[in-house]
């Protein structure tokens, strides 16, 4: 299918365009850099930036989580993040094909799993709905790349597919789930971040969040061929 | 209600999409267009499930209506497009094939296949003739094309001595040449981030924590941890700069690192922390990659206080950080 495997030339397949960043409002910083204003969107502005919610507002809890156990969920989920990302360094797209699709599918499993688990009861519906489609389309490529059919397969049937497959899977197919993650984990961190209603509060973690993405596609960008 | 059953859709196409089931995250996605015909999300994540490239092409058009900016829509619908005309040209789908290439054209004036299958699904010879000659000049060696035009020129003149039978004299009908609008190209750039350094405190200021770790996001999550109880963090990425930090900065109240940094090594550092007076009675948390008895019994050799496993679990240096570290004067929230 054309849309799976993107021209060779291309390193990355594109990203969707941030949203742009028009005036930062009280307590943040213009960054200046495009993560950062992807993060912090218009729409999010519209909710963080609202007069109901004061700048020193607390993060809105979720059902059962208060406002510091869904701060330290986010850092613990990061944490982990972070440490998978580590895991690519000295990778190359032609020998290291499953250890790079496990980890990028073991990332948007935490990530949606810690989704699953909270409410987001003022995120806007389209943000959810694009975290959603963000996860179910890049779990249909990773699908695809694999070449083992549908996931949750006995054992046997998928390693039988793994001896079968006769032709080794395409870096470009490789490079488009590794994009297709992180765009799934930017969705997310999106998703995560209306849960504040304070700009400053979020700031943090916006911070920390746009750190990690830009690293990350960084890295993914600079992983060798063979 | 619309909205939140689109919502319930998307989970249950997502499920379907995470097993594999692609017929399943269809039929979702297919019914989650139908209560919301107007959100470009869904409609997205459709054409992405769509076999057949017809549907797939209406679905990215779809989009592209809702969205004309949609990159990700502009960079699918062309190879899309094409396939589906060519399907349908070959399925004798004239109205499909002509609609569908024509819009390949106008998007593409270059490309010479969309000009080639356009040809075949003219109904009038001399637009079929234009479209080939338009091929000729993309590419001068396409044997489609000069079979084509001969082919068109014989059923031109044949066209032609019939009129001129019918009305008594003989034309020559020249072909227009064809024009279609260019288009923007779709490439969009992936922008690296560089954040900027959280301001340090000034000497003296109570509450500073020294993170060394080569990784700013985990600088960056321990920044919130110890912002938690007012601690401001102050980072560096090894121990050259934390050597720096403490020299200009002052000394910290506790110092987090991680085992990994480069160059000088991280018990080096600590031994170096422990021999000056100023710094030898800072507490040191080590994060080490896995908490293994033999880098406990390295750090305790070097003088570190505690040892941390990551991944981060920040209630535990949260822990850490109240037990060692002197409680700051000003808590700032």
């Amino acid at each position: 299918m054309p849309a799976t495997h993107p021209p060779a030339t291309n390193p990355m397949p594109a990203t969707p365009d941030p949203k742009p960043f028009a005036a930062p409002p009280e307590g943040l910083t213009p960054a200046g850099d495009d993560e950062f204003d992807a993060l912090v969107d218009s729409q999010f502005f519209a909710s963080v930036g609202s007069p109901a919610a004061g700048p020193d507002a607390a993060p809105h809890a979720t059902p059962g989580a208060t406002p510091r156990a869904w701060q330290f969920g986010l850092i613990g989920l990061l944490a982990k993040l972070e440490s998978l990302r580590l895991q690519f360094a000295g990778c190359r797209y032609s020998t290291d094909t499953d250890h790079l699709l496990d980890r990028i599918e073991a990332m948007v499993l935490l990530t949606e799993e810690f989704s699953r688990l909270h409410d987001f009861p003022d995120a806007s519906m389209e943000t959810q709905m694009t975290a959603l489609a963000k996860a179910g389309t890049f779990y249909a490529v990773l699908n695809d790349t694999r070449h083992t059919g549908p996931a949750g397969n006995s054992l046997f049937k998928t390693m039988i597919a793994k001896m079968s497959s006769a032709e080794p899977v395409p870096s470009a197919a490789v490079r488009e789930c590794l994009a297709l993650g992180i765009e799934t984990l930017h969705a997310h961190f999106s998703l995560f971040t209306e849960m504040y209603r304070s700009s400053i509060k979020a700031r943090n973690w916006v911070d920390a969040a746009s750190s990690f993405l830009a690293d990350f596609k960084q890295m993914a960008r600079a992983i060798p061929e063979a | 209600m619309s909205q939140v059953s689109a919502v319930d859709l998307f989970r249950q196409a997502m499920t379907a999409s995470k097993a594999g089931n692609k017929g399943k995250t269809r039929e979702c996605l297919q019914e989650a267009v139908r209560l919301d015909p107007n959100s470009e999300t869904s409609w997205q994540w459709l054409a992405t499930v769509l076999d057949d490239p017809a549907d797939a092409t209406l679905a990215w058009e779809r989009v592209l209506s809702l969205n004309p900016n949609n990159d990700k829509a502009k960079a699918s619908i062309r190879p899309m497009r094409l396939a589906a005309g060519i399907s349908a040209a070959k399925a004798k789908d004239v109205p499909t094939a002509r609609r569908l290439l024509r819009a390949v054209v106008a998007d593409e004036p270059k490309n010479e296949h969309g000009w080639l299958w356009l040809a075949s699904v003219c109904d009038s010879p001399t637009e079929a003739r234009a479209h080939l000659e338009r091929v000729l000049t993309l590419n001068p060696a396409s044997v489609a094309a000069r079979k084509g035009i001969a082919y068109y020129d014989g059923k031109i003149e044949k066209q032609q001595a019939a009129a001129a039978e019918k009305s008594g004299h003989s034309t020559r009908l020249l072909p227009p040449v064809p024009t279609a609008p260019l288009s923007p190209s779709g490439t969009v750039v992936v922008p690296v981030a560089a954040g900027p350094l959280d301001p340090a405190s000034t000497p003296g200021e109570p509450g500073r924590v020294l993170v060394v770790d080569p990784s700013r996001t985990y600088r960056k999550l321990i920044g919130m941890v110890v912002a938690v109880d007012g601690y401001t963090m102050v980072e560096a990425e090894d121990a050259d700069e934390a050597i720096d930090r403490i020299r200009d900065d002052g000394v910290p109240d506790l110092v987090v690192l991680d085992s990994r940094i480069a160059g000088m090594d991280a018990y080096a550092f600590c031994r170096l922390l422990r021999e000056h007076p100023d710094t030898e009675l800072i507490p040191v948390v080590l994060l080490v990659a896995a908490a293994a008895p033999s880098d406990r019994q390295r750090g305790r050799a070097a003088g570190v206080t505690a040892t941390l496993a990551k991944p981060l679990a920040p209630d535990a240096l949260l822990t850490l950080l109240r037990q060692h570290a002197r409680a700051p004067e000003q808590p700032v929230g």
